[in-house]
C-alpha cells in the first residue's frame, strides 16, 4: 500500500484525494473521509443483506459495514485476494469499509481541475459524483464519497 | 467560605438525599398510629439540612428548616399530632426546600417571597396547633416527674451545674441551635418551655441520660468552662445512634473550649446497635462519578474478549506447558467472571430509587381529579443496571399517570360499579431469569376497545389483522394515536403512549398491555438485567456463529425424523406434546440457499413472552458471556438481530434477537 505524497502543500485551496481502483478505473475520495487503509479479511453476513454488503468486521471493538462497490455498481469483478483492499471511511460519525481492488495515490485537486462529470458512461449515478480529473493521461472519476455511503441506494445507514 | 465551596455539591447530593428521605417518611406516615422512629428520622433529615446549609451559607434553607424542624420537633414530643392537613403542609415545604436546592445549585436567584411565605405559613400552623394543644403538656411534665424520679437526685448532686444559673435556660436553647445561631427565633418559639423537659425525657428514655450526664460533669470539673450544652446534644445524639457530619460540625464550632476527650468519649459510650450502624454507613458508600463506572465496565468488557481470546490460543499450547496453561486459565477465567460480576453490581441500583418518586405523584394526582387512590408498591428491592433506572422512569411516570388519570373511575363511579370507593394502583418489579419485570396495574375501567378501534380508523391507522384484544391494545402505542381532545393537566402533555414504548424498545425492552372492561388494566415492562453483557449459547449455522441468548432458551434435542411434521411445507416439531414451529436459522439469518440437514441439525426450543419455537442450527459451540455490541452505531437495525459481538478469535458473531425473529414465523406460515 504505498501511498505517495505528490504536489506541494503550499497550493492553498487544493484539496487532496485518494485515488483507488475498481476494475480497471480510476476513482478518486476526499482523503479526509479516509479513516485507514486495510486489506480485507473475510466479513460476517448480515442476515437479508444486500449482496454487496459483505458483512460487519471488528474494527478494535466497534463492528463496521463492508460495502463492496464493485458488486454494487458492477464493475470489474468481485474477487478477493491478498491484495484486495478496504479503505475504512469516516462518513457523518459512523465508519463504512469499501472494498476496492486497490488504492493507488495521493493527488492534490483544485477546484478548477474537477470538469463536470457526463451524465452518461460513468457506473455511478452523477448525483454521487463531484467531476471527474486528469491525472497524467489518466481520467480519474471524482466520487462524492459521503453522499454515496449515506444514499438509500447504499442502504448501509437507517433511512431517516 | 471558598475553601467550603468546594464541598458544595456533596452538600447538595446529600440535602437532595435527605429532601427524598423526609418526603417518602411524611408519605409513609400513618396518623392513626404515629411510628416515632419515623418521625425522628424526618427530623433528622431537617436537622441535617439546616446544619449544612448554615455552614455553606445557603441562608435561605436554613431558615426554612429551621421552622420545619420546629414543628416536626413538637410533633415527636408528642405536643402536636400530625393530621393529614400538616403532611401536606411539610410536603410543600420539601418543595420549596427542593426548589431553593436547585436554586443554589445552578446559581440561580432566590425567591425569598416564596421562602417567607412559606415559612410563615409553618410558623402559623405550628402556632395554631400548639396554642390549642397546651393541656398536653402537664402530663408531659407529669410523666417525666414520676417515672424519672432518679433524674432530680442526679442532678442535685450535679454541684456544678448549680453554680451555672444559665443552665436550665440556655439547655433547650443549646441544645440544638447554638451551633446555627438562631436563638431568637428559638427563644419565641420555645418559651412554652416543653423542650428542655421533653428533650430530657426522651433522653432518659433512651437510657443514657445518667452516664452522659456523669461525662459532663467530668467534662465541667476538667474544663474552666464548661458546656452543658454539649452534654444534652451528645445525649441526643447518642439516642438516636446519629452522628453524621453535618451534624456533628457546627457543634463542634460551637464547643471550641470542650475538651477533646469528651467529644472521644461520649462517642465511645452509644449501644453497639447505633455505633455499629453509624461505622455501617460509612463503610458502605462512596461517591463516584458515574462515568469513572461506565469507564471500568467498558474495560470489563475489553478483558472478557481478551481472555476468551488467550483460551481459544491456551488450546494450541504443546503438551509440555498444556496442564500449567490450563490450570491459570481456568484462574484466570474463574477471576475475569468475578471481576465482571462485581463491577456490573457496581452498577446496580435498587428500582426503588425511581419507584419513591410515585407516591408522591400519586397522591398530588389523586387529590388534583378528586379520586382515591392507593398506590401499592412491589419489590423495590430489584436490583437494575443505573442507566436504566435513569431511562425507565420517565416512562413509568408516564404510564402511572396514565393509570391515575384514564384508569382508575372517580369514586362514585367506583361504587355504581360495586367497586371499592379506592382505587388502586400497583407497581411491582420482579426478576425473573435474565430480566427485570416491572408491571403497572390497575382496577380501573379497563381500555375501551370500541374506542381505540374508532380512534385509530379516526386518525387512519392501519387495522391488524386479525384483530384480537391483544393487537387492539396495542394500537395506543403508535405514534399521534393521543389527541389534543384527551390533553388534560395530567397526562397527555405531549408525550405519548409511543414514546413510551419507544423509550422501553430503545433499552431493550418491551412493553405487553392486557386489559378487562370493567377489571382493570396490566402493563407488563420486561427489560434485560443490564445493557452490556449476555448470557449466550454459541452455535454455528450455514458455517457462521450465531449468539442465542440464554434467557430464552428451553432445551436442546436432536430430533428424530418421527418428529418431525409437515404442514403447507413448513415444518413442526413435535416435542413434549406440542407442535413447535421450527425456524432454519441458516437459512433465513445465515444467508443459506439450502435448507439444514434435519438428520445432523439440532433444534434448539426457544421462548418468548409471546411464543415457543425452535431454531434449526448445525451445531452447538458452548456456552459463553459476551460483550453486547451495537450493532446500529456504523449499521443499521436488522431483522432478528439484536446486536453483535466479538469473539476470542476476534470474529464477529451476531446475537439473535428470539423476540424479532418470530415474525419470520408469521412471514412464512
Amino acid at each position: 500500500m504505498a501511498i505517495l505524497q505528490q504536489g506541494n502543500t503550499s497550493s492553498m485551496p487544493a484539496k487532496e484525494f485518494l485515488t483507488f481502483v475498481l476494475g480497471d478505473e480510476a476513482y478518486a475520495l476526499d482523503i479526509m473521509t479516509v479513516k485507514e487503509i486495510r486489506g480485507y479479511e473475510p466479513a460476517t453476513k448480515i442476515a437479508n443483506a444486500p449482496s454487496y454488503i459483505k458483512g460487519v468486521i471488528n474494527l478494535r471493538g466497534d463492528i463496521v459495514p463492508i460495502v463492496d462497490l464493485r458488486i454494487k455498481f458492477n464493475i470489474g469483478e468481485a474477487t478477493y485476494n491478498e491484495w484486495t483492499i478496504v479503505i475504512m471511511l469516516n462518513v457523518r460519525d459512523r465508519v463504512v469499509g469499501i472494498v476496492v481492488d486497490g488504492v493507488s495515490d495521493v493527488m492534490n485537486l483544485e477546484a478548477e481541475d474537477i470538469k463536470p462529470a457526463p451524465e452518461f458512461g460513468v457506473a455511478f449515478d452523477s448525483r454521487y459524483l463531484h467531476g471527474l480529473a486528469a491525472l497524467e493521461d489518466q481520467m480519474v472519476i471524482i466520487v462524492d464519497i459521503e453522499e454515496l455511503i449515506s444514499s438509500d441506494e447504499i442502504g448501509v445507514f437507517e433511512s431517516v | 467560605m471558598d475553601n467550603l465551596s468546594q464541598y458544595n455539591e456533596v452538600f447538595f447530593e446529600e440535602a437532595q438525599e435527605h429532601l427524598e428521605t423526609m418526603e417518602t417518611l411524611l408519605l409513609a406516615y400513618n396518623i392513626d398510629s404515629p411510628d416515632m422512629e419515623e418521625l425522628n428520622s424526618v427530623f433528622r433529615a431537617a436537622h441535617s439540612i439546616k446544619g449544612g446549609s448554615d455552614i455553606f451559607g445557603f441562608k435561605a434553607l436554613t431558615g426554612l428548616t429551621h421552622v420545619m424542624e420546629n414543628m416536626l420537633d413538637s410533633a415527636r414530643n408528642n405536643e402536636l399530632t400530625l393530621t393529614t392537613d400538616l403532611i401536606t403542609v411539610l410536603l410543600e415545604t420539601t418543595d420549596v426546600l427542593k426548589n431553593i436546592l436547585s436554586c443554589y445549585r445552578e446559581e440561580a436567584e432566590i425567591d425569598w417571597d416564596i421562602i417567607e411565605a412559606s415559612k410563615a405559613r409553618l410558623s402559623a400552623t405550628l402556632q395554631e396547633v400548639t396554642g390549642s394543644n397546651n393541656q398536653v403538656h402537664s402530663p408531659l411534665d407529669e410523666e417525666e416527674d414520676l417515672g424519672y424520679g432518679f433524674f432530680d437526685d442526679d442532678d442535685a448532686d450535679t454541684e456544678e451545674e448549680q453554680g451555672f444559673g444559665f443552665f436550665e435556660e440556655d439547655e433547650n436553647d443549646s441544645e440544638k441551635d447554638q451551633g446555627f445561631g438562631f436563638f431568637d427565633e428559638d427563644d419565641k418559639e420555645q418559651e412554652q418551655d416543653q423542650d428542655s423537659k421533653a428533650i430530657d425525657e426522651e433522653s432518659l428514655g433512651y437510657g443514657f441520660f445518667e452516664e452522659n450526664n456523669e461525662m459532663a460533669k467530668e467534662a465541667e470539673s476538667l474544663t474552666t468552662e464548661p458546656q452543658p450544652d454539649a452534654n444534652t446534644e451528645h445525649t441526643e445524639n447518642i439516642g438516636y445512634g446519629f452522628f453524621n457530619e453535618e451534624f456533628n460540625s457546627p457543634q463542634k464550632d460551637a464547643v471550641t473550649a470542650q475538651p477533646a476527650g469528651l467529644t472521644s468519649s461520649t462517642v465511645a459510650k452509644p449501644t453497639p446497635s447505633s455505633k455499629a450502624s453509624e461505622t455501617k454507613a460509612e463503610a458502605t458508600s462512596i461517591r463516584v462519578e458515574t462515568n469513572k463506572i461506565d469507564k471500568l465496565v467498558n474495560l470489563v468488557g475489553e478483558l472478557v474478549i481478551t481472555q476468551s481470546m488467550l483460551n481459544l490460543i491456551g488450546s494450541e499450547v504443546p503438551e509440555s506447558i498444556a496442564d500449567k496453561m490450563q490450570s491459570a486459565l481456568i484462574e484466570l477465567e474463574r477471576n475475569t467472571r468475578e471481576i465482571q460480576e462485581a463491577v456490573m453490581s457496581v452498577r446496580m441500583l435498587p428500582i426503588s430509587f425511581v419507584f419513591n418518586r410515585f407516591p408522591r405523584l400519586v397522591r398530588d394526582l389523586s387529590t388534583k381529579l378528586e379520586k382515591k387512590i392507593n398506590l401499592v408498591i412491589e419489590g423495590g428491592n430489584t436490583e437494575i443496571d443505573k442507566n436504566l433506572v435513569e431511562k425507565i422512569s420517565d416512562p413509568l411516570l408516564h404510564l402511572i399517570r396514565n393509570s391515575v388519570d384514564h384508569g382508575i373511575e372517580l369514586p362514585a363511579k367506583r361504587l355504581e360499579a360495586n367497586k371499592s370507593e379506592t382505587g388502586i394502583v400497583m407497581l411491582s418489579a420482579a426478576q425473573k431469569g435474565g430480566e427485570i419485570v416491572i408491571t403497572i396495574t390497575d382496577d380501573g375501567a379497563g381500555l375501551n376497545r370500541e374506542r381505540i378501534i374508532a380512534k385509530a380508523v379516526e386518525k387512519g391507522i392501519s387495522l391488524p389483522e386479525p384483530l384480537s384484544d391483544s393487537a387492539v391494545w396495542q394500537l395506543i402505542f403508535e405514534a399521534g394515536f393521543s389527541t389534543a381532545a384527551e390533553v388534560t393537566d395530567v397526562s397527555g402533555r405531549g408525550v405519548g403512549m409511543d414514546v413510551v414504548r419507544r423509550n422501553i424498545e430503545s433499552l431493550g425492552g418491551r412493553i405487553d398491555i392486557s386489559s378487562t372492561a370493567g377489571m382493570g388494566t396490566v402493563f407488563t415492562i420486561n427489560l434485560p438485567l443490564t445493557l452490556a453483557i449476555l448470557d449466550g449459547m454459541t452455535v454455528e449455522a450455514s458455517d457462521q456463529v450465531f449468539i442465542i441468548p440464554l434467557v430464552n432458551i428451553v432445551e436442546s434435542i436432536q430430533p428424530v425424523a418421527e418428529q418431525i411434521k409437515h404442514i403447507k411445507g413448513k415444518k413442526l416439531l413435535w416435542v413434549r406434546d406440542e407442535y413447535w414451529p421450527l425456524i432454519d436459522i441458516g437459512k433465513t439469518l445465515g444467508g443459506s440457499p439450502n435448507e439444514t440437514n434435519m438428520e445432523t441439525g439440532i433444534v434448539v426450543l426457544v421462548e418468548t413472552s409471546k411464543q415457543r419455537f425452535g431454531l434449526i442450527i448445525d451445531s452447538l459451540l458452548g456456552q459463553q458471556q459476551v460483550v453486547i455490541k451495537n450493532l446500529e452505531r456504523h449499521y443499521r437495525r436488522v431483522e432478528g438481530i439484536a446486536g453483535a459481538t466479538i469473539m476470542g478469535d476476534g470474529s464477529v458473531a451476531l446475537i439473535l434477537d428470539v423476540d424479532s425473529i418470530t415474525q419470520f414465523i408469521k412471514s412464512d406460515l
